[in-house]
């Protein structure tokens, strides 16, 4: 099954490395791990990892695109148990600095692209 | 590496949750490519209790082309009455996966330097080790002090170096060094286990 992109700021699927750490109330590191992203979007992005943090976790990413890391805090919004066994941890930032936003959207561009639904054992690896 | 507003971590990662009484290390398996990183890995998983690690997990790009690490965590024995957890990691090897490197080693406790014994290889690992040095510095680390083991792999095959001459050029003398031969476990675990004792130290001495 596929999905034609319909938001208003649409996904594309990316394959790209990024870090996840997750702070306590007091600055302490509660969870940290490394994960690839399934997809991204100028709104959050959706990870795929064997250690998830927590839905509602705030959560400092570092994401790889190319020969640049981009630094976003976001939080987590869901997390679903892929075929796998592995987990999707989507994440959403409400707002990230405009220089981040560009690189973003340059690696997103139009959007014009379909979808394959994440859930599916075929996506998967 | 470019970098987006994004403030250069620096120190080490080793983090404790006091709630669960868990203390985590990361362990990264560095070295060139098809050095033997992801052997070593596969080895301790298939050699270790399924009740002391997880799954071994390789994530790649989307047509598996690269791949960006692998990953196994491994729990063993008690630290000060806390459950020590390690995180193995390995990098990917080749020389264009800079930033991936860099961003994998990011808060590395103790790195495994698995080189590779044969002669052809000799330049290949100097670059390795250059690479960690580089990695090691830009995470605010004196890589001449930075916990590191180094395993001579592939000792097996007719052209592998003595290795006095890799202990020589690669571990100046005074670091643990462990011959191996990855693909049939030698020297596998007791790399593993000098580099665990190498992260823990800090934490004995404490005592």
């Amino acid at each position: 099954m596929t999905t034609t992109e319909r938001r208003a700021s649409p996904r594309v699927r990316r394959y790209h490395l990024v870090a996840f750490t997750h702070y306590d109330d007091e600055g302490g590191i509660q969870n940290q791990g490394l994960a690839r992203t399934l997809d991204l979007s100028c709104k959050g992005l959706l990870f795929e990892t064997t250690n998830p943090p927590d839905p509602r976790d705030r959560i400092i990413l570092e994401l790889q695109i190319g020969d640049e890391v981009l630094c976003l805090e976001g939080q987590v919004i869901h997390v679903e148990l892929l075929p796998n066994r592995h987990y999707s941890v989507g994440v959403s930032w409400p707002e990230i600095p405009a220089d981040i936003m560009a690189r973003i959207e340059r690696e997103v561009g139009d959007g014009s692209v379909v979808l394959p639904d994440p859930r599916r054992e075929d996506h998967v690896r | 590496m470019d970098r987006l507003s994004c403030p250069i971590q620096e120190g080490k990662t080793m983090f404790v949750n006091r709630k669960l009484r868990e203390i985590t290390f990361k362990i990264v398996y560095y070295g060139p490519p098809l050095g033997g990183k992801t052997t070593n890995l596969e080895y301790i998983h298939a050699h270790t209790s399924p009740k002391l690690r997880g799954e071994l997990v390789s994530l790649k790009t989307q047509e598996d082309r690269t791949l960006f690490f692998d990953y196994l965590q491994i729990e063993l024995g008690s630290i000060q009455g806390m459950k020590p957890k390690f995180n193995l990691y390995t990098v990917p090897g080749q020389v264009m996966y800079r930033s991936s490197r860099e961003l994998v080693m990011r808060g590395a406790d103790g790195v495994v330097l698995v080189l590779d014994s044969q002669r052809t290889r000799f330049h290949d690992n100097l670059d390795a080790l250059d690479s960690l040095r580089e990695n090691l510095r830009k995470m605010g680390q004196n890589p001449d002090r930075f916990p590191i083991v180094f395993q001579f792999n592939k000792r097996d095959l007719p052209s592998a170096l003595p290795s006095a001459i890799l202990r020589a050029q690669f571990a100046n003398g005074s670091r643990p060094c462990f011959e191996a031969v990855a693909i049939k476990g030698a020297g596998v675990l007791e790399t593993l286990k000098a580099i665990i004792q190498e992260v823990i130290r800090p934490l004995q001495q404490r005592r």
